[in-house]
């Protein structure tokens, strides 16, 4: 994985002293909250219902042991015990107070990482495919030209108060695990004809009040003109993005009121004058950090390792390596996803116990090496194939071994009224109470891949317009209510799904979410996802099924 | 208040726009457009600290239509924007009379590595890191 040199390292360092400087201003009472809101915000740090949040950074969901122990030690020191992975790969902290966050941030630098631009109008943490490196349907590692991305839109002068927040995702698979075309940019590695390498970009997708699908702007662009490009794009934004109205001020909004043809002209037009500028960094520079991400040292094994005799004795183990468990580039190798969807934590939620099993793990079994997922659970990348029972059992030990990636109880929930300030409702205990009721995992398994997303109110944090179910919370004269959406898509397949009717009680939910599902068993066609029958059927009989009662 | 930028410094000055020719350019109007051959100052405003375009209007100026006069900032100047400012070739400022010009310059010397090039005369990361490189190449040849 990437690692700091000097530069990078003094420009962490030169952040966390600028920043110690805003914090004891604020504490004196030379900035207000007013004045010291923006500063913060650009930070990381937000005020939340209870007390004041800290995101971390993990670039493009990359992290190695030590950086995790490290977080472990700061859940123990300054949380609760808790850290939260986000939807966007990053960690939270939920409890750290204000003066200790200079301190926070020194760990953090020790570890090479920081909250550089988790938050604020500027161009966030980028994010990408969590199997990177690891999976077979890649064309080239994408963090390489994520970790591109991230020094240059690092402390970018002209993009730091953009209209609104910025979001990049990058891919380089056909199986897009990145939700790329459901962000303000999106990457997707392809190679030409002469087997060139380069990006088709889609531009304008987003969720919030008013989601849309990114379309695409350029289908090849060479690499090299990466920066170059994106330069273009955000100029645009900034000049011509709307800053009256909030809501209306993300990318989307631009390029929908343009229409991509002219948002392109403009675009085009703009880059013809920069693509030979110095901002496209050299391919020198591409190959210092590619060396960065050369694989780990893998053992030469045979293709397949015969877990059977594991297997039989325990059937739990092969429903974990049915769902958990994916295919890896490297023979004899697997990537394991670590759950994160216990029904006993809100999702995403991982204490600091589970931080340093984790990393002790990693350590042993996967060269050092762990991603955070915007589902909102952990990989191990680079698994021999031979270990992954043992993995198993010692993941078991730490509740970390749920078989359900995937699958109905594998929910992405915001943190919704229980942290949230801007909630309508609650979103964890929804979660957990589906995850409650689908608790067997034999009937999990029966159900296949169902994607559940819950946002607490129509900022769409937890992506719900994107899941084969979508649950968001509304607020009708003080109570709480769930509108549910359906045949939503956050992967290849990117779609928003379609409101079905009247929001449903609390009381109410899980038993519909139930009866939908078991409309959908009776109805699938062979081995059908949700989401196909849904397609196939449309939306009506759902509908019934989903307001039977 | 007015204050220049000199040898990378913010130092208070009188101004005398009487005697130049002064552009005041709105944020809604693409700086390409304007025609600054003979101009000596193009002033560009931030209503808010929040309202970002003129980043984009000055390095337009300085980099794509070649405008080497003064470029000023007026309107929402705060401390922790002033080297965003600076290098995206802003070279004046005119800032709240209350405001603390020791704390500006306090801010432009924050930071002395940028990764990427920009309006000002900050070579990018990459470029020094290539400069290293060579510089490391002939030590050992
Ligand atoms: S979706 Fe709404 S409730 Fe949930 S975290 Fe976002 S802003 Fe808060």
């Amino acid at each position: 994985m990437y690692r700091y040199d000097e530069f990078d390292a003094r420009i962490v360092h030169d952040r966390v002293s600028q920043f110690k400087g805003q914090v004891q201003r604020r504490l004196t009472g030379d900035l207000t909250e007013d004045q010291f809101k923006p500063l913060r915000l650009m930070n990381g740090v937000y005020l939340q219902l209870h007390a004041y949040m800290l995101r971390v950074a993990i670039p493009y969901g990359t992290l190695s042991s030590g950086q995790l122990r490290k977080l472990a030690f700061i859940a123990d020191r300054y949380d609760k015990g808790f850290g939260h992975i986000t939807t966007r790969q990053n960690i939270q902290f939920n409890w750290p107070a204000l003066v200790d966050i200079p301190e926070i941030l020194d760990h953090l630098a020790e570890v090479e990482m920081h909250a550089i631009q988790t938050s604020g109008n500027c161009i966030r943490n980028v994010t990408t495919d969590h199997f990177a490196g690891a999976t077979a349907d890649e064309i080239e590692d994408p963090r390489v030209w994520c970790e591109v991305i991230r020094q240059w839109s690092t402390f970018h002068p002209e993009f730091t108060f953009l209209p609104r927040k910025f979001k990049i995702a990058v891919t380089a698979s056909a199986q897009d695990r990145a939700a790329v075309r459901v962000h303000d940019i999106g990457l997707h590695l392809v190679k030409n004809l002469a087997g060139e390498t380069g990006f088709e970009v889609y531009v304008g997708g987003g969720l919030g009040r008013t989601p849309y699908v990114g379309e695409v702007i350029r289908s090849f662009l060479p690499s090299e003109h990466l920066l170059s490009y994106l330069e273009a794009i955000l100029r645009v934004y900034n000049l011509q993005g709307r800053r009256d109205n909030l809501y209306k001020a993300r990318i989307k909004i631009l390029v929908n009121a343009l229409g991509m043809d002219q948002f392109r002209d403009l675009v085009e037009a703009e880059w013809l004058n920069a693509r030979d500028s110095s901002v496209d960094v050299p391919q020198e520079e591409v190959d210092r950090i590619n060396a960065y991400f050369a694989p780990p040292p893998f053992e030469n094994l045979p293709k397949a390792y015969d877990q059977t005799s594991a297997t039989q004795d325990n059937p739990d183990f092969a429903r974990w390596l049915r769902h958990n468990v994916s295919a890896h580039k490297q023979s004899g190798y697997a990537i394991v996803t670590v759950s994160l969807k216990s029904p006993e934590m809100a999702p995403g939620d991982i204490t600091s116990t589970q931080m340093k099993r984790v990393a002790d793990l990693a350590g042993d079994y996967s060269f050092d090496e762990i991603r955070t997922t915007h589902e909102q659970n952990l990989v191990l990348p680079h698994v021999r194939q031979q270990d992954l029972f043992v993995l198993w059992q010692k993941l078991s030990e730490q509740d970390l071994a749920t078989a359900n990636a995937g699958l109905v109880s594998d929910i992405i929930a915001c943190p919704g009224l229980d942290y949230c300030n801007l909630a309508n409702t609650r979103s964890i205990p929804v979660a957990n109470r589906i995850q409650e009721r689908f608790f067997s995992p034999e009937k999990q398994e029966e159900i296949g891949e169902l994607k559940i997303k819950i946002s607490g109110c129509i900022n769409a944090c937890g992506h719900h317009h994107v899941g084969h179910i979508g649950i968001l919370g509304v607020d009708k004269k003080g109570e709480e209510f769930y509108q549910i959406t359906l045949g939503g898509s956050a992967a290849e397949d990117a779609s928003i799904g379609e409101i079905v009717g009247r929001g449903l009680s609390t009381d109410e939910v899980v038993d519909s979410i139930e009866r939908l599902v078991a409309y959908y068993l009776q109805s699938r066609q062979s081995d059908e996802r949700f989401v196909d029958t849904y397609k196939r059927l449309g939306s009506e009989p759902f509908k019934e099924a989903l307001y039977a009662a | 208040m007015l204050l220049k930028l000199e040898n990378n410094r913010l130092e208070i000055t009188i101004g005398d726009d009487a005697s130049h020719d002064v552009m005041n350019l709105a944020n809604d109007v693409h700086a390409l457009e304007a025609d600054v051959l003979n101009v000596d100052i193009v002033v560009l405003n931030f209503p808010t600290f929040k309202d970002g375009r003129a980043y984009t209007q000055a390095r337009q100026l300085r980099e794509r239509a070649g405008f080497t006069g003064d470029l000023r900032a007026t309107g929402d100047i705060i401390r922790d924007q002033i080297l965003y400012m600076v290098r995206c070739g802003f070279t004046s400022f005119e800032v709240a009379p209350e405001t603390d010009v020791g704390g500006l310059n306090a801010a432009l010397a924050e930071f002395s590595d940028f990764y990427q090039p920009a309006a000002d005369v900050a070579v990018p990361v990459w470029m020094r890191r290539q400069r290293a490189g060579r510089e490391q190449l002939r030590r050992f040849a």
